[in-house]
């Protein structure tokens, strides 16, 4: 088997190289294009929670012009959405900038990062909401805390609600963290080595998966960890455990895309052979 | 039809953490990928669309962040294409417009990016996906080669003509601003 070569951000290379490849891993993603982006890809949801809520009130047409292609939105809907979207900025640039990364635009990085074709793109709701006479500061730890207070975009503001209510019932207990990317890498390596390991050993992986949960209790990637957990468990013949590890991972992640998967996987494991 | 109904509600809860999650590796192996900043807004949305209309396919065969750069890839290749064909890919100096004037360590990191675009944009699509994944993205040779759908050893021989081009692209441009400060 061929030995994985030293990545070069790793090893011991020119320093030129080495500032080169380092240019390239920190580039990140400016946290106003990021609100942005995820601002576009939730109005649809907003919609369709609305919908589902009040059918006849739904905005006729509003998922098919969300969801249908990568353009972007125009004319009145793009109105109502915007409304919904400065609601959603603030803790969203909150929960995607890095730990350094202030909320407002004002370092060199993001002067860098920002083009003059993103200040123009700029939602005309301003990323931070205005204060209301009648309203408490919002809070930015959650995304699914969004400001309540009336704006311009009143009627998504309508519109979002449904959809808030929604999130907040199936809302992890964990709050949105803002890391480092390297930071993130890390957590995300040892899990992919202890996937690797799980078709073949799963008892290594059960390892891995443990010493992961001893260095990042409070990883980004936990749902995936404890679901290769629970799969590593049933492969390893601890069938009871992967079992109230699983009803303990449906509590924890209700909606979580694993749990059909898990449910299958169990099953198998369990099965008489 | 209740089917998916089933799935979508199943996927939708977990896709907004999903985007906070992911969207900033995504990004940034999209702009090493080579879209331009400019238009990595509008490749990331699709980025995600996509990830969100597949999303109850996934099958857990690769990690999800495997499966989602998947997805980046090919947005990516899409993207040159379309930029090869209306000639907009790996125009120099596109990228330094924003810089700040009175900024010298804005406009080094600029240059230095700028400078690696252009060795990157010297690579074919497949050497500079397993080079960005690899080195970049931190994927393993084999998770590498299964993305880019080749053996491992094709992987490997990839990674290792990347890494040959960057190194000599690179000394082509130092020494080229050796002599033109000379």
């Amino acid at each position: 088997m061929t030995r994985e070569p030293v990545r070069w951000l790793e090893s011991s290379q020119p320093s030129e190289l080495l500032a080169l490849m380092r240019v390239g891993a920190e580039e990140l993603a400016p946290p106003d294009v990021l609100a942005r982006v995820e601002a576009r890809l939730r109005a649809p949801e907003l919609a369709r929670a609305d919908s589902a809520a009040q059918p006849s009130a739904a905005p006729p047409g509003a998922t098919a012009l969300g969801w249908s292609s990568g353009l972007r939105v125009k004319g009145v809907g793009l109105v109502l959405l915007l409304g919904a979207a400065g609601l959603m900025l603030y803790p969203l640039v909150r929960s995607t900038a890095p730990a350094d990364a202030p909320v407002r635009s004002s370092s060199a990085r993001e002067q860098a990062l920002t083009t003059p074709a993103d200040a123009q793109r700029t939602l005309p709701a301003s990323p931070t909401p205005a204060p209301s006479a009648n309203a408490a500061p919002p809070p930015v730890t959650s995304l699914d805390r969004a400001p309540s207070e009336p704006t311009p975009g009143g009627q998504a503001e309508l519109a979002a609600e449904p959809r808030r209510a929604r999130l907040r019932s199936s809302a992890r207990s964990s709050e949105p963290r803002a890391q480092p990317i390297d930071a993130r890498l890390a957590e995300a390596r040892l899990l992919e080595q202890a996937r690797r390991e799980l078709a073949a050993q799963p008892g290594r992986a059960l390892v891995l998966l443990r010493e992961h949960a001893a260095q990042f209790p409070e990883s980004w990637l936990e749902e995936e960890r404890e679901a290769m957990l629970i799969r590593a468990l049933a492969q390893t013949g601890q069938g009871a455990a992967a079992s109230q590890q699983l009803a303990h991972f449906r509590t924890r992640f209700p909606h979580s895309v694993h749990t059909r998967l898990l449910d299958h996987a169990l099953e198998q494991a369990l099965a008489p052979r | 039809m209740p089917g998916a109904d089933a799935t979508t509600t199943l996927a939708e809860p977990a896709f907004p953490r999903l985007f906070q999650e992911l969207s900033p590796f995504v990004w940034r192996a999209l702009r090493r990928l080579g879209v331009q900043e400019r238009d990595c807004e509008d490749v990331l949305q699709e980025v995600f669309l996509t990830v969100h209309k597949k999303l109850p396919e996934f099958e857990q065969r690769s990690s999800l962040r495997t499966w989602v750069y998947g997805i980046c890839l090919r947005k990516a290749q899409d993207y040159r294409r379309l930029a090869r064909v209306t000639r907009e890919v790996g125009e120099p100096g596109r990228e330094l417009r924003a810089t700040a004037p009175n900024q010298e360590e804005t406009l080094e990191v600029n240059r230095a990016r700028a400078l690696l675009d252009s060795i990157l944009d010297q690579l074919d699509d497949d050497k500079r996906a397993v080079f960005v994944m690899f080195e970049w993205e931190a994927l393993s040779m084999s998770e590498v080669a299964e993305l880019v759908g080749v053996p491992v050893q094709t992987a490997y021989a990839r990674l290792y003509a990347a890494r040959k081009h960057v190194q000599t692209a690179l000394g082509v441009a130092r020494n080229g601003e050796d002599s033109d400060d000379s």
